[in-house]
């Protein structure tokens, strides 16, 4: 049975261009996945053992929206997907953790199985993985996941989704192999440390 | 002619008591209570003294010692603070003195050049003052050491074996002085400058005596002087976690206790999270010690004096023949703030003589 081929975005300026295309851009989705990472890492011992992945949920949908909703976009929530969504392009952005994002070999999984309601809002995507004669829907919303594991490479990306995972990709959209966020607060400084300072001494002759 | 003064303040400077002092000389205490009081002892005591206190003989001949006013100075653990210890403090900061003297006659330093921020009753204010003075803007500092020496201060090291003694600073002559105790980590180092400049410049007409208000409001000084609630701000983001805490203090070179309340008082780090990093920066280990810390700053007025006396066949030890001190004097005031004992490398921009 003949199927779409995923496509796959990597280089960055295919994936700006891309990105410019939903109306986003790669910096602000690169704070959305800092965002969620550093809730995740606030987890302690004492909080419960699935916390770093539902505050990581919390505070990456929370800064999607922070970041976008306005003149493009809106708070969305359909069939309880949580996510922002822009009426012009008719397309839902909903973040999500997985296991692995942004590798060449493995797709991303969900860290936690998807409900029914995913899997209604994303058919449209589904219709869009089966074989080429199948009929096309008209106007349906395609649902883009951004998808960010915990080293903190993220993709955005729209998938298949079928029993509560994804089960195929449409496209992909690599946007980062994690490798910037341990270094996230040196990565921006472009105004360091003061640290010129030349005490003139001169001696004096007796 | 035998001056009793210096004699305690060499005993003051090893942290010895009268008794201690009799004992590692071989005399009575009852002679020692009597050279101390003035009466001249003979050539064999006073040998006997030289060789307990490690102080050359000639060093009891001179004059009396200018003395650092105890109440100028500003320890910032004075409750810790053992008397013992403070008295060994403040005699380095008389020892200090002869070396300073001796090298104003031999070198043109940096005139001092700092606001007078007496004034100021709020210390986010005076510490951003204090930077626009200096023209620093919202940038981190870094080197502290560096930005004291090119505006002047005298900064000496003080490297005292204990935890209660951080540093001290005073105006004498117009002119700023400034003991840290480099034993300190780098971190734990620079904070103290910072603290000991907002004496310098905020608690400069106060009374003298350092009051528990004065080192908390010099606390905080330092903190808002170091890291400056702008730059703060657009460089953390809006989640901090401890790690971030700890990449994050780099940038302000500063410790990571000294980081989370900072982040606290500017209101990025809540009460409960506050609480919680320092727990969790205590279980890691950072209330003992400043863990991948940064590279100690060394003196830049240091180095190029110790080059152009280097290149005139000149040691440290030298140095401390000629003020009549031991060399390990000598040694703890600049120990820490020239980088290591080795012969110093010449350093672009160095000395020029004036013909």
């Amino acid at each position: 049975m003949a199927r779409v081929a995923t496509v796959v975005r990597k280089q960055p300026w295919d994936v700006e261009a891309r990105l410019h295309g939903l109306n986003l851009d790669r910096p602000g989705m690169l704070k959305v996945r800092t965002v969620a990472r550093s809730a995740a890492a606030d987890a302690t011992p004492f909080h419960p053992l699935n916390s770093p992945g539902t505050l990581a949920y919390h505070f990456g949908t929370f800064a999607l929206r922070d970041g976008n909703v306005g003149k493009n976009w809106q708070v969305a929530r359909p069939e309880g997907v949580e996510g922002i969504y822009n009426a012009s392009k008719n397309i839902l952005v909903v973040f999500s953790n997985v296991d692995v994002a942004c590798n060449d070999f493995i797709e991303p999984k969900p860290r936690s199985k998807k409900g029914a309601g995913a899997e209604r809002v994303a058919q449209d995507n589904l219709f869009g993985a089966l074989p080429t004669y199948a009929p096309q829907p008209k106007g349906g919303m395609t649902v883009f996941y951004f998808m960010v594991d915990e080293k903190g490479a993220c993709e955005l990306s729209v998938p298949v989704v079928e029993d509560g995972t994804f089960t195929a990709y449409i496209e992909r959209n690599f946007l980062s192999d994690g490798g910037d966020l341990a270094d996230v607060i040196d990565r921006v400084d472009n105004d360091g440390p003061m640290d010129n300072f030349d005490p003139q001494v001169i001696r004096k002759r007796g | 002619m035998f001056n009793s003064k210096r004699l305690g303040l060499a005993r003051k400077r090893r942290g010895l008591t009268a008794k201690g002092l009799a004992e590692l000389a071989g005399l009575s205490e009852v002679t020692l209570y009597r050279v101390e009081a003035g009466e001249k002892p003979d050539d064999l005591t006073v040998e006997r003294l030289a060789k307990a206190l490690k102080y050359p003989v000639e060093f009891f001949s001179g004059e009396d010692p200018e003395e650092v006013d105890t109440a100028a100075v500003s320890f910032r653990s004075l409750t810790k603070m053992k008397a013992k210890e403070r008295d060994a403090a403040v005699a380095a900061g008389a020892i200090g003195l002869q070396l300073s003297d001796w090298l104003e006659r031999e070198f043109s330093l940096p005139d001092p050049n700092l606001a007078d921020l007496s004034y100021e009753t709020d210390m986010e204010t005076a510490a951003r003052l204090m930077r626009q003075y200096w023209g620093l803007g919202e940038r981190p500092v870094g080197n502290m050491l560096g930005l004291l020496e090119v505006h002047g201060v005298r900064v000496f090291s003080m490297s005292e074996n204990t935890a209660s003694v951080d540093a001290f600073s005073f105006w004498r002559g117009g002119k700023p002085y400034m003991f840290l105790n480099t034993f300190k980590s780098a971190e734990h180092s620079i904070f103290d400058a910072a603290h000991e400049l907002c004496h310098l410049v905020v608690h400069k007409h106060t009374s003298p005596q350092r009051s528990p208000t004065a080192e908390r409001e010099a606390n905080a000084f330092a903190s808002a002087f170091l890291m400056p609630i702008a730059d703060v701000r657009s460089h953390m983001t809006r989640f901090i976690t401890v790690d971030e805490i700890i990449r994050a203090k780099k940038r302000w070179r500063v410790s990571a206790m000294a980081m989370a309340y900072r982040l606290h008082t500017l209101g990025l780090l809540t009460d409960w999270r506050y609480k919680s990093a320092c727990i969790e920066l205590g279980r890691r280990g950072y209330r003992l010690e400043e863990k991948d810390g940064i590279e100690r700053e060394t003196s830049a007025v240091w180095k190029k004096i110790l080059t152009q006396l280097w290149s005139e066949k000149m040691t440290k030890s030298d140095i401390a023949k000629k003020l009549n001190l031991p060399a390990d004097e000598i040694e703890n005031l600049v120990w820490g703030l020239t980088g290591s004992n080795a012969r110093p490398e010449p350093v672009d921009g160095g000395l020029r003589a004036i013909k």
